[in-house]
């Protein structure tokens, strides 16, 4: 391939292309459903006469942690794949599941800190599921402070591959630490919940008929839409980058 | 081809059978054929699930969809699983409206308090009421616009019952866990007696009452604060309470049995011409004391305390809602904005790669 017509490849690329149509609908049929979610958990569901109007954030806060889930989920299979065929789609495909991954973990943080306030009488304290939700929300931040640092770009995807494979096991502690981890006070809605636990509610049918749509959709359309609108934007990114580092090179 | 798989989503909804006309298949000659529209067997989820097939109908001939089948034909076929969710959303709408939980309590606009089962509830929008007739027993629990307890509790009877009242012939106060309580005995006649526990509530007062009307008994109920030695043992908070009625004393206890209602563990002291109940929960102790043909005490005793000890105020914190809404609304709308300033920053290096190139040509 000539120097001329790599660039124009590389132009090419850097293009905005038309958006797919099934992405489209996706982004619709997101946007549609957050908004129903909303009234469901805001205004269809009944008011915990116990915690009061704060507790519907619940339906916000327990799905974005499942949002999140699945988007670092996506990190560990992309970098997975990217490890095994060396492809730089998977890698983009882990990169965007860090971001989404980290906004989702950050309101997850911040609607609980919100709801432990009135419940609690605190914005923070140290207990267990609080403090791993802390480190995962960090172990994803510091992945994209090292992703900005390292200049092989190669060396780069490989070492954040692995990164992010490992980064996996603090969503899973997290996920499972107040089913081990007796001393917290955190609340478990599904099953019993630990002996200290404060501010639990029953799943009451009110509350699953508004959680289920909500979890649903914060576990898989908002998640894969807003991953695959990044990866686009990471694609067109690089080729700008490389069309920058190829004329450059002239 | 979109005509084709939409019944078929409305039909996974309802749950019905792939036997049908909508599929062309036969059905067994003993099975009823049921379509989208058949309203007669499922009420509610029949009409949702009719009208989702109209929509579905209506948005497969629309020019969107038809240009879209056009374009391509596979993403189609993958649509399916995308249109279910939201359609699976709007059920959920449905079935969430026509199934909540029914809960415990009376809740009125400022208050919750226990709905007693098998009393005649006689509640009014601004405060809870219990009548039992065969006990000649009503249990109130109202909210009064009297920033002083007692006068307030005297205000409520006076309102509620009728009652002229004088001055209270016991009146103490106890901390319990969402404040500080007034306790108040009267005897307003001959018959009825009135056990009342009032706190305050910012400008108002919360009024938790007590009233027999029974001939044939007296009845009264109390909360007194337990003392180091006394914790743990209700026969001595019995004791002691009946010292403070000074109707009794302790050498008139003849049995002791214990005794499990819901709303805790009580002693039951039978004595000379009276029975006496005792509850110890937390740094309190809760006593009901019945003079006469007392029977109904434990109903009587179990009833008020499930009053006492399970009202309580909603919390009004909507304002941390709103706090924990925007700032979950203010983050996602970052993660967007910053695509769109990305895409623009890409779309101005490209115009500037290309305005470079022209300059170098």
């Amino acid at each position: 391939m000539t120097a001329k017509t790599k660039v124009l490849s590389l132009r090419q690329s850097a293009e905005a292309t038309p958006m797919p149509a099934l992405l489209k609908l996706l982004t619709i049929v997101t946007l549609v459903g957050f908004c129903i979610t909303l009234v469901l958990g805001l205004l269809v569901a009944g008011t915990d006469i116990q915690q009061g109007e704060i507790q519907r954030i619940f339906y916000i806060h327990m799905p974005s942690f499942f949002g999140a889930f699945t988007a670092f989920g996506l990190t560990v299979v992309g970098g997975i794949l990217y490890l095994w065929r060396k492809s730089e789609g998977w890698d983009r495909i882990a990169l965007a599941g860090v971001e989404v991954g980290l906004a989702f973990a950050l309101i997850n943080l911040v609607t609980g800190a919100i709801w432990a306030r009135p419940i609690w009488n605190t914005w923070w304290t140290w207990d267990p599921r609080l403090t791993s939700a802390a480190i995962m929300a960090l172990t994803y931040a510091a992945y994209l402070m090292l992703r900005a640092g390292i200049e092989d770009e190669a060396r780069k995807r490989s070492f954040m591959s692995v990164y992010g494979i490992f980064a996996f096991t603090s969503v899973l502690v997290t996920l499972f630490i107040i089913r081990v981890v007796p001393e917290t006070i955190h609340p478990v809605i599904v099953g019993a919940s630990p002996q200290n636990a404060q501010g639990g509610f029953e799943a009451t049918s009110g509350v699953v008929m508004a959680l289920i749509p909500s979890l649903l959709l914060w576990l898989t359309l908002m998640p894969i839409t807003l991953i695959w609108h990044r990866v686009r934007i990471e694609r067109r990114l690089e080729a700008v980058n490389r069309l920058k580092m190829q004329i450059l090179s002239e | 081809m979109m005509r084709s798989f939409l019944p078929l989503v409305s039909l996974k909804l309802a749950r019905h059978s792939t036997c049908g006309e909508e599929n062309g298949r036969n059905c067994p000659s003993d099975s009823k054929k049921i379509t989208p529209f058949d309203g007669s067997r499922h009420s509610i989820h029949t009409s949702f699930v009719g009208a989702t097939y109209q929509v579905a109908r209506v948005l497969g001939r629309s020019r969107w969809i038809t240009a879209l089948k056009r374009t391509n034909g596979t993403v189609l076929r993958q649509y399916r699983t995308s249109l279910l969710i939201p359609i699976l959303i709007f059920a959920s709408v449905i079935l969430a409206q026509g199934d909540q939980d029914t809960v415990p309590y009376i809740q009125s606009s400022a208050f919750n308090a226990p709905l007693l089962e098998g009393w005649n509830n006689q509640s009014g929008d601004d405060f809870a009421q219990f009548h039992s007739a065969e006990d000649h027993a009503t249990i109130r629990t109202a909210l009064v616009e009297i920033d002083e307890p007692v006068a307030a509790a005297a205000s409520d009877l006076r309102r509620a019952f009728g009652f002229d009242l004088e001055e209270p012939i016991y009146q103490d106060k106890v901390n319990l866990a969402d404040g500080t309580w007034n306790v108040l005995l009267y005897e307003p006649d001959a018959v009825a007696s009135a056990s009342v526990m009032a706190r305050r509530a910012g400008s108002q007062t919360v009024v938790i009452s007590f009233v027999e009307s029974d001939p044939e008994a007296r009845i009264l109920m109390l909360a007194i604060a337990q003392t180091g030695d006394t914790r743990e043992d209700a026969a001595t908070e019995i004791d002691l309470a009946l010292s403070l009625l000074a109707s009794n004393n302790a050498a008139d206890l003849v049995e002791t049995t214990a005794l499990s209602l819901p709303s805790g563990e009580w002693t039951r002291v039978v004595g000379d011409g009276f029975l006496a109940m005792g509850m110890v929960f937390g740094n309190d102790s809760y006593i009901a004391v019945g003079e006469g043909e007392a029977e109904s005490l434990p109903k009587l005793a179990d009833a008020y305390n499930r009053s006492v000890l399970g009202f309580f105020v909603t919390p009004d914190n909507s304002g941390y809602l709103a706090l924990a809404l925007t700032a979950s609304f203010a983050i996602l709308a970052l993660l967007i904005l910053s695509y769109f300033w990305r895409s623009r920053n890409i779309q101005k290096d490209l115009q500037l790669i290309e305005s470079l190139n022209q300059t170098d040509s």
